[in-house]
């Protein structure tokens, strides 16, 4: 089975991420970006869904720091974030992210359609 | 049960809630007539939560709100008797998805609209803004915990 870790400060939406995706992949979770540096390096999955508005370091400096590891830089990462305002998919796309997800995720199809898709299998 | 609690049921959310800001009670109040109340419930929400995650998963995302919600609103409050706006809006910030996973709808407009006016400075607005959270999470709170077990509804 993939593996699919989301790093996430909000326990509610990681148990929910854990809920739509826990059939069809392994999920593992993170609470914040410098425990999720050190997982990710120590067994990378197949595919990070991150938040961008961690405390502490944010979704997107975490970002910065995975490309900047060869081991994790090839990573797909997903950006989740509770903005969906104009223009933020385009920002999300050049800061590096492979996509991204607006939260609360109530779309679970949005979801598991984002991860299936980059990690190659069928939705 | 807490005491005063009333269960939540489908319909229960009190868009006219006398713990909700007044001037939205008031029926010459059309451009805001469209709003959800600040202590809005949407069954559905929880409905879907069991759907997504089986028997028990919306209890223990409503425990999680439970838990976690006075946290943040007194985060809120500390920050905006500070006047630390970066603050104020992370613990906004904290509260949009978890309220929005438990259909707590008005809340979290509010909190969208309270982390924008954070950020962006808006020191005339913040403290009504910060009050109506506090009276919101206190009318929700009581009603969340007293809500019957998913699917006995």
């Amino acid at each position: 089975m993939k593996r699919v870790a989301v790093v996430e400060d909000n326990e509610d939406n990681r148990l929910l991420v854990a809920a739509i995706l826990g059939g069809r992949y392994a999920v593992e979770e993170y609470a914040d970006g410098p425990a999720a540096l050190a997982g990710l390096a120590a067994s990378p999955p197949d595919l990070v869904l991150l938040d961008i508005s961690l405390p502490g370091l944010d979704g997107v400096e975490v970002l910065r720091r995975l490309r900047a590891a060869p081991a994790l830089a090839h990573l797909p990462v997903v950006a989740l974030t509770a903005h969906a305002m104009a223009g933020d998919r385009e920002r999300f796309l050049a800061e590096g992210f492979d996509d991204y997800v607006t939260k609360p995720i109530v779309d679970e199809v949005r979801l598991v359609g984002a991860v299936s898709r980059l990690l190659g299998d069928p939705a | 049960m807490l005491p005063g609690a009333c269960p939540l049921s489908p319909g229960a959310a009190r868009p006219d809630s006398p713990t909700d800001h007044p001037h939205r009670s008031r029926p010459s109040a059309p451009p805001e007539a469209r709003l959800p109340a600040d202590d809005a419930l949407d069954p559905a929400a929880l409905e879907k939560l069991e759907r997504l995650g089986g028997p028990g998963f919306a209890d223990r995302i409503v425990g999680i709100f439970l838990r976690d919600a006075p946290g943040h609103v007194a985060r809120a409050e500390a920050a905006l008797a500070r006047r630390d706006g970066a603050e104020l809006a992370y613990a906004a910030h904290a509260l949009i998805s978890t309220a929005a996973n438990i259909g707590a709808t008005g809340l979290e407009a509010l909190v969208r609209q309270l982390e924008r006016d954070a950020q962006a400075g808006a020191w005339d607005a913040l403290p009504a803004q910060v009050a109506r959270l506090a009276a919101a999470h206190a009318s929700l709170a009581p009603r969340l915990a007293a809500r019957p077990p998913a699917g006995d509804a």
